[in-house]
């Protein structure tokens, strides 16, 4: 037991999203011997999630003391869970821009909020693994294991790489070439598995090393970033949502805004609802994002529960937009809450639809993503098309990931398919990357 | 006996046993037989109704008994594992 667990910066319990017991900080040191507990253990088995103490926190995140802080991931450390700041101390907000033509075709205010630059490996990934290794520095780990279809590896490889981790990656073999050489940039101190298994198996089974590395070595210091510390993890998903809201608001807009993510566990999208209501809740937003989730045809699990009791699992999921081909997807109940919450929704798209949106965001907004980004921009033209969103309105579309070094071999293939050989071989050259 | 693999933060209930080998030959029987072995760890496992709780992930073999014949699924000389629903993120 550390005594440096028994406080962490703001949190005040971690509560079960599901059922609602409550877990103190000093219960779970008590109960499991550390604070790093990722379910609901005494009741349901459910997720759980960081409560802080926000009365004390409202005192210190005034307005005043906010527009004196920089646009930095730290900005608001007192709503994430942490002692000391031991990662990305001074990275800056991904951009917020404006749509050159495609919003103006569709008649809306649409902007993008660009995860796939200025982040260190280019993919929202940064955010939840920068937390996830706080607090792995602060409670005296020194190993990781990841599974991933590539963004989450390539982040997490990055991060050990800085924090002297060593680090053990398992990816699916159907992993395109480009993005397991991103992975392998960054593992000096490390192994590398290529499985021929899904991403769920790849993810149970790194699960499973590493329970065994612990138990074996009779200490936890061995930890699965968005698995061992699942909710704290999740915390750093939240600054997507605050930078959205003061990035909206330095641009004059306030009150509703469609804000669209992709899905795949779901995280990001319930993390980053949960920034907007701490901002909310806290007076320092007037924001009212409605929630849009977006997934493909081909692996769809949380859209197709929409309505329904129960999220069915697609095994072994197949789509081009890899990052979001998640079967059994860990935060899919959320999602559909924060989705009837916020008077959002959800839609699917198919693979050509995907395909015709990643061009699009090339050709019109000169945005080369990951096909998340088409995912979502395929997803928006949907929502317009069947009047969700109406004339004027504000739209933010999460361009989650870069397609530099990540998808180019899968373009060219899938380009192919659909016959758009010639204009993704013409965006390959502009990149660079033919 | 079947080899059960028990999550982290449910070792507390069987003494901090990572595996545990009990008899049964569908997974409804072996979650009775763990809760005889291990009280309480059914209401953790299952609801009231018995079904399987929607954030626990059930593995004979390689394979989620989603997939299989649910809370039926036979069992002969597979490891079962028992998951919490967390993945991706």
């Amino acid at each position: 037991m550390s005594n440096k667990e028994e406080s962490l910066g703001h949190v005040s319990h971690l509560e079960c999203l599901n059922c609602g017991e409550k877990y103190t900080l000093q219960r779970l040191i008590k109960e499991q011997g550390s604070i790093l507990v990722n379910i609901c253990y005494d009741m349901c088995m459910g997720p759980l999630d960081v409560k802080y103490d926000y009365e004390g926190i409202c005192s210190i995140l005034t307005q005043e003391e906010i527009s004196k802080r920089p646009d930095t991931f730290w900005k608001l450390k007192e709503l994430l869970p942490a002692n000391e700041i031991n990662v990305a101390s001074d990275r800056p907000f991904t951009p917020l821009v404006e749509s050159k033509e495609i919003g103006k075709k569709l008649g809306i205010r649409l902007y993008f909020k660009l995860d796939c630059n200025n982040l260190p490996t280019s993919s929202f990934k940064d955010r939840p693994v920068a937390l996830a290794f706080n607090r792995a520095i602060e409670s005296g780990y020194d190993t990781v294991y990841v599974a991933s279809t590539g963004n989450l590896a390539i982040a997490t490889a990055f991060q050990a790489m800085e924090c002297g981790f060593k680090i053990h990656a398992y990816v699916p073999n159907s992993l395109g070439k480009i993005k397991k050489d991103a992975i392998r940039k960054y593992l000096p101190h490390g192994t590398f598995n290529e499985l021929d298994l899904s991403y769920d198996d790849c993810n149970i089974l790194s699960m499973k090393e590493c329970d065994a590395h612990n138990e074996a070595s009779g200490k936890k210091h061995c930890f699965v970033p968005n698995n061992s510390f699942r909710p704290f993890y999740k915390e750093g998903s939240k600054t997507s949502g605050f930078e959205i809201a003061f990035q909206l608001q330095k641009k004059g807009i306030s009150g509703e805004a469609h804000v669209f993510y992709p899905l795949g566990s779901g995280a990001l999208f319930c993390s980053a609802y949960k920034g907007f209501n701490e901002l909310g809740m806290l007076g320092l937003s007037n924001l009212k994002p409605r929630m849009w989730g977006i997934q493909p045809e081909q692996c769809s699990p949380i859209i197709d529960a929409i309505g329904k009791e129960d999220i069915v699992p697609v095994k072994n999921p197949k789509t081009i937009a890899k990052s979001i081909a998640i079967g059994k997807p860990g935060s899919g109940h959320q999602s559909l809450d924060v989705m009837a919450k916020s008077n959002g929704g959800g839609f699917k798209v198919s693979e050509k639809e995907i395909l015709e949106n990643n061009l699009d965001l090339y050709f019109s907004e000169g945005i080369f993503c990951q096909f998340v980004g088409g995912t979502v921009m395929a997803g928006i033209k949907k929502a317009v098309k069947e009047g969700k969103i109406k004339k004027g309105e504000v739209v933010v579309a999460n361009i989650t990931g870069t397609g530099k070094g990540r998808i180019e071999d899968d373009l060219l293939e899938i380009s192919e398919e659909f016959g758009y050989k010639e204009k993704a071989e013409q965006l390959l050259k502009e990149v660079g990357a033919w | 006996m079947v080899k059960v693999h028990i999550p982290t933060p449910l070792r507390r209930l069987t003494g901090d046993k990572a595996i545990v080998d009990v008899n049964g030959k569908s997974i409804r029987e072996i979650i009775e037989a763990l809760e005889k072995a291990f009280p309480g760890i059914k209401k953790r496992l299952c609801e009231e109704d018995g079904s399987i709780r929607k954030f626990i992930n059930v593995y004979v073999g390689e394979e989620d008994i989603r997939f299989l014949d649910g809370i039926d699924t036979e069992v002969r000389q597979e490891d079962v594992n028992l998951v919490p629903a967390i993945a991706g993120g």
